[in-house]
């Protein structure tokens, strides 16, 4: 009697988790109460997941070309705006402009060996410098702006890089580099 | 009923509360990887340029190298704020010299909605090994699934072993 007691009451238990468990299940397949239904559903859903070749994974639709490059766009006026409203601190905007001509010194770039871009030109305020530089291509791009960041890191250790393909196929690199976090 | 009967069921009923009242698959996710898994960075690092270690990375010769180190992430959403922003930390050891690390790391893609950088840098002392975290790290915009990837200078004699993504949001 009493291990009866003891395994009606297990059971009891197990039935509490299962009980707790099921509204879970049913959110996530929308199934009604029924068991069966729960089963149906699971078994449909699972059909509808599994790829064929007519109906291969559900991705999430990619953003389109034009998407990409507005949404670039409107990052830029945003940090842009935000630069704009930054006070300007002479002494130390003369400080982090001069440590960004330091970078792009040819001397300094052959040193590192680092293309040297085409134009570059850096401007700060008193939390932020803007760095606008244009490169024959996206890795040339790309390498500059991770060697900047370690550079400037002292300073500013936050950076935002939003660069623009130009219609010759260069690349125009717009970059902030900030003592405070660039989520635009 | 035996006295013994009633408290076991009454602990098996509050255990089986617990569980049930457990988050579902949704958690935060931490994923280790070692320096070896990085590669040659940028024009002035190369293969040879690297010697791999089992679970690490160190400049071949006494030169400082550049290693990019690829992530794969988890996060069911981008990372945009505190509860779903992530961190990484990359641990360093020191040879026979001081060893001024540093890693920029990048979340998002310059092909897509842009990237956001984040850089620290630490000089870690002759022989010994040192942590180096980068933490708060969000994606730029409304942007799931960016990727993420951290650029280290590995300095004359240092080693890069093991590092650590840990993401805040739910992952599955």
């Amino acid at each position: 009697m009493q291990l009866a007691a003891r395994h009606a009451l297990w059971l009891l238990a197990i039935m509490g988790t299962a009980a707790l468990a099921l509204p879970r299940a049913q959110e996530r397949y929308g199934a009604p109460g029924a068991s069966d239904a729960v089963a149906a559903t699971v078994r449909t859903s699972v059909a509808q997941v599994a790829p064929t070749a007519a109906t291969p994974y559900a991705m999430r639709t990619p953003p389109s070309h034009e998407a990409l490059l507005a949404n670039v766009e409107a990052q830029i006026r945003s940090l842009d705006a935000r630069l704009v409203e930054e006070p300007l601190d002479a002494a130390w905007s003369a400080r982090e402009e001069r440590s960004i001509h330091r970078f792009f010194e040819p001397g300094s770039l052959v040193a590192e060996g680092l293309a040297k871009p085409d134009a570059a030109d850096g401007v700060c305020m008193s939390t932020t410098c803007r760095i606008t530089a244009r490169y024959a291509n996206e890795a040339d791009a790309e390498e500059a702006t991770q060697r900047l960041a370690m550079h400037l890191a002292d300073a500013m250790p936050y950076g935002a890089v939003m660069p623009r393909q130009l219609a010759d196929g260069a690349i125009e690199v717009n970059a902030w580099y900030s003592s405070r976090p660039l989520q635009p | 009923m035996n006295r013994n009967v009633l408290p076991s069921a009454l602990l098996a009923v509050a255990l089986a509360t617990a569980i049930g009242a457990l988050p579902g698959d949704a958690r935060a996710d931490y994923k280790t990887g070692t320096g070896s898994a990085c590669v040659p960075y940028g024009t002035t690092t190369v293969w040879d340029d690297l010697r791999f270690l089992v679970g690490a990375v160190t400049p071949r010769l006494d030169t400082d190298e550049y290693v990019l180190c690829n992530f794969s992430t988890d996060a069911e959403s981008g990372w945009y704020g505190a509860s779903t922003e992530a961190s990484v930390a990359l641990q360093f050891k020191a040879g026979s010299v001081d060893a001024p690390v540093s890693c920029t790391a990048t979340a998002g893609s310059a092909y897509m909605y842009g990237t956001l950088t984040y850089t620290k840098a630490v000089t870690i002392p002759a022989t010994l090994s040192s942590t180096l975290s980068i933490t708060d790290i969000v994606a730029p915009g409304s942007y799931s699934w960016a990727p993420f990837n951290v650029v280290c200078k590995l300095p004359s004699k240092a080693t890069l072993s093991r590092v650590v993504l840990s993401e805040a949001g739910a992952t599955a």
